[in-house]
């Protein structure tokens, strides 16, 4: 799952007043989501919290079970071509929407050339052309052809959905799940347009769960769906996700028993927790990558100087271990640090020592022509997640303390700050990403230029780079040339790595089979109540 | 038969004392109005020129001593926050915007509604129907949400927070005053100046203006705590002076969340907030008691 973001808390105008209600013993799983869900559009929605909603509501051709697994979903079996370039999903046998209609393999196609239509404004197009390359992807997200009989994916009959790649894709099934891949309901698209899915009287899903109730600000209300394959194993009646803008709040919506999954832990009450709930305090590892994009359309980041600069002035140690203390692994990579066998570069200058690495930074500022009478002035856009405005302040204290910058720290609500990313008015953006699979192709094609053009980079050698990880068909060898773009990515400086997070969350003694996921995977139907 | 016979007629040993002198003297037997001015004296002081006795700021972190603990007689006396920033130049740093805030706020608001009320109350009729019904409109606004419009239209930060702060709180004293006004303007000794050719504007800056000085001052010297908790009440709400610039409210706020685990960060900007607090309000009550003794 790709999550670009993460954010909640605004002490301000965030007037999330708790409805929680008596939330214990009624058969409802009660789970915090952070800020509100960006939207209910299935092949538009990107940010990760609002993911979990997605995976309940649907169910893409395989499904992600306890401990983020791959287990068969819509598909019961699947096979490949023996030069991996064609893959067979064949469903399940009278698969139904939630409105009791047929599910067929059309559904599935339509889904990813919906996608992949400019006129959707999706992000996740490059799931399907870059993370792997289906036939015809690209010339349909870059509007040469609108024709989608040329595209890749095709549904030979209405239990069949077959997929046809350019390049072999060892990873194509970890994006076959629900975030990237939920079926379209053709007829109440047709009905009430991109409105039916934020609707709770007219959207129409295929998952465990249906969506019965939205409320903006406030929360999502989830309920079984009787028409669901595997009905008969969801334990769980109704499950209910709360916008829980503040952590602190949300920890004592916890403690009160109004939640029984948070979204966060507040950063300086984990050892406090620990000692005193050791079993409801789950920190597991996971693939979500911080790290700091600098604006290349602005005059002083198009010095790589500055942003060398910038990137070696963060002490990394001091800001995880002393500052944020969430348990986050410092990292020097972009794409390192999940997959224990990709052997990645890190950033230059990693071999210096980090005060060989300001003293460098000192001067590289100075030859930018930035110094002490003509100090740089950033602007760093964050969300406002408790942990997030941590990075934020010490980034901007050790900027100011190594090189006389001023900072401008702006901390807005996940929403704002995702739409904040495409405006030109950030200097510097505190960025993140959730990994599809615990790889670093995940990451790195996500920073091809044309899977995200809101970075403004231009590099024909990492497009080059990439392709030719693309034809590498065993991992082993895919690993080293992914290794090689990743050191263009890294050697350009257009991104400071910060750190790589863990996944932090209270969960309930009353909630059975929490299994920690990399991938950020939790899904509902696994869960059970007490 | 001998006897003590005291002289008719004690000689004068005080001479005769003006209004102004016999007001502050009242007010000078006034204990507890005096301990508060040493008391907030002390703190502007210490607050103003405090953080020069150390050799860093409060924007400095050490990152060595992130969330260091009280230790007087290291070089952070009351340890540092979760940044490495020490606490106590934060507070006295916090304490310069706030307390400049306030007394300017209260300064400039105090200005503005003295001006409008005096010049209401003296022009009267239709004109002054209008003022004070433009007054009573912008009573009507719902304070915070008029906060929030005004800092989104400025564009944030301590120049709006201060704007807004000075837009809503100049009603007030426009409203005293006006009333003075109102009867002053029908004495003998302005009709006496209007006969003699002066003009209107010189009426109200010469006569009603410095006739309603007392009423003023009381009324000021409890505008500035209204100020100050103004301003660290939005402070608090993340609508005031944004980090990394200090302010009470804001390091209130930082302190509330840290509240179970580390108390010293809310108890020390807390504390000051409200001894500057009781401090002011006594300063202001002991001022009302001194210049109006008939409102005991």
């Amino acid at each position: 799952m790709k999550m670009k973001g993460i954010g909640l808390l605004l002490a301000s105008a965030a007037l999330s007043f708790g409805l929680g209600g008596a939330a214990m013993a009624d058969g409802v799983l009660d789970r915090g989501m952070g800020s509100e869900w960006s939207t209910l559009d299935p092949h538009v929605v990107f940010d990760g919290a609002t993911g979990w909603i997605l995976m309940d509501a649907y169910e893409g051709l395989i499904n992600f079970g306890p401990g983020g697994t791959i287990v068969p979903g819509a598909a019961e079996r699947w096979e490949s071509s023996e030069d991996g370039l064609t893959h067979t999903f064949h469903l399940r046998e009278g698969l139904k929407w939630s409105n009791g209609e047929p599910l067929v393999a059309q559904d599935f196609v339509n889904a990813v050339s919906r996608t992949l239509n400019p006129d959707t404004i999706s992000e996740k197009g490059y799931y399907f052309y870059s993370t792997v390359s289906i036939t015809g992807a690209a010339a349909l997200a870059n509007g040469e052809t609108t024709d989608v009989s040329t595209l890749g994916v095709t549904a030979p009959d209405d239990r069949t959905v077959v997929i046809t790649l350019d390049n072999p894709a060892p990873h194509l099934l970890y994006l076959m799940g629900a975030f990237q891949m939920s079926p379209v309901h053709s007829p109440s698209l047709e009905a009430s347009g991109t409105a039916a899915f934020g609707d709770p009287t007219k959207v129409v899903t295929n998952g465990a769960y249906a969506i019965k109730e939205v409320v903006p600000q406030s929360h999502i209300l989830l309920e079984k769906n009787p028409n669901y394959w595997d009905a008969a194993n969801v334990s769980i009646e109704k499950v209910k996700y709360y916008v829980t803008e503040d952590v602190a709040t949300e920890l004592k919506r916890f403690q009160a028993g109004e939640l029984d999954i948070t979204y966060d832990i507040p950063v300086n009450q984990i050892e406090a927790l620990k000692a005193e709930i050791p079993d409801q305090v789950m920190i597991a590892p996971s693939t979500y990558v911080s790290f700091y994009s600098f604006n290349l359309t602005k005059p002083e980041f198009q010095d790589i100087n500055v942003r060398t600069a910038l990137a070696w002035a963060i002490n990394r140690e001091v800001l995880q271990e002393k500052i944020v203390k969430g348990g986050a692994t410092p990292s020097y990579a972009f794409a390192g640090g999940v997959d224990p066998e990709y052997n990645g570069p890190q950033m230059p200058g990693f071999e210096l020592s980090q005060e060989e690495r300001e003293a460098k930074a000192k001067e590289l500022m100075a030859a930018a022509g930035f110094g002490p009478d003509n100090p740089l002035k950033i602007n760093v856009v964050t969300t406002v997640a408790e942990d997030r405005m941590r990075i934020a302040q010490g980034v901007a204290l050790m900027w100011k303390q190594v090189l006389g910058v001023e900072t401008d720290i702006r901390g807005m609500e996940r929403k704002a700050w995702l739409d904040e990313f495409y405006t030109t008015n950030w200097d510097v953006f505190s960025d993140g990403l959730i990994g599809d699979f615990a790889g670093a192709e995940t990451f790195l094609s996500y920073m091809r230029p044309s899977a995200e053009p809101g970075y403004n980079w231009v590099s024909p050698e990492y497009d080059a780079a990439m392709d030719v990880a693309g034809t590498k068909a065993d991992k082993a060898s895919r690993d080293v040339e992914l290794a090689k773009a990743e050191k263009i990515l890294l050697d350009d400086m257009t991104l400071a790595p910060i750190a790589v997070e863990p996944m932090r969350a209270l969960v309930s003694t009353k909630v059975n089979g929490w299994i920690p996921s990399a991938t950020g995977y939790y899904n509902s139907q696994y869960l059970r109540l007490e | 038969m001998p006897s003590d016979i005291s002289p008719p007629f004690a000689a004068p040993t005080a001479e005769p004392a003006s209004t102004l002198r016999l007001q502050f003297r009242r007010f000078r037997k006034n204990r507890l109005a005096m301990a508060s001015v040493y008391l907030l004296t002390l703190i502007v002081l210490m607050c103003f020129f405090g953080p020069m006795f150390f050799p860093f700021t409060g924007e400095d972190a050490d990152f060595d001593n992130i969330g260091a603990p009280v230790n007087l007689f290291s070089i952070h006396p009351f340890g540092t926050d979760d940044y490495g920033r020490d606490l106590f130049i934060r507070v006295l740093e916090g304490g310069q915007v706030s307390l400049t805030i306030g007394f300017l706020g209260a300064l400039v608001a105090g200005g503005i509604g003295v001006l409008y009320g005096a010049a209401a109350g003296y022009v009267g009729g239709r004109l002054d129907g209008f003022m004070m019904r433009l007054v009573e409109v912008l009573y009507g606004f719902p304070y915070v949400i008029l906060v929030i419009l005004l800092s989104l239209l400025f564009g944030g930060g301590t120049v709006s927070l201060f704007a807004a702060i000075v837009f809503t709180l100049w009603l007030t004293p426009a409203v005293i005053v006006r009333a003075q006004a109102q009867s002053l303007a029908q004495r003998e000794f302005i009709q006496a100046a209007r006969a003699g050719g002066m003009t209107g504007g010189r009426i109200v800056l010469q006569h009603i203006v410095p006739n309603c000085v007392s009423v003023v001052i009381v009324y000021g010297s409890l505008l500035v705590p209204e100020v100050i908790l103004s301003e660290s009440f939005l402070s608090f709400l993340g609508i005031g002076v944004k980090e990394p610039q200090a302010s009470w409210g804001n390091l209130i706020q930082v302190g509330t969340s840290a509240m179970s685990t580390d108390l010293r960060l809310l108890l020390l900007p807390g504390g000051l907030l409200a001894t500057v607090l009781f401090c002011l309000n006594f300063i202001a009550d002991g001022l009302r008691d001194a210049f109006d003794p008939n409102d005991r």
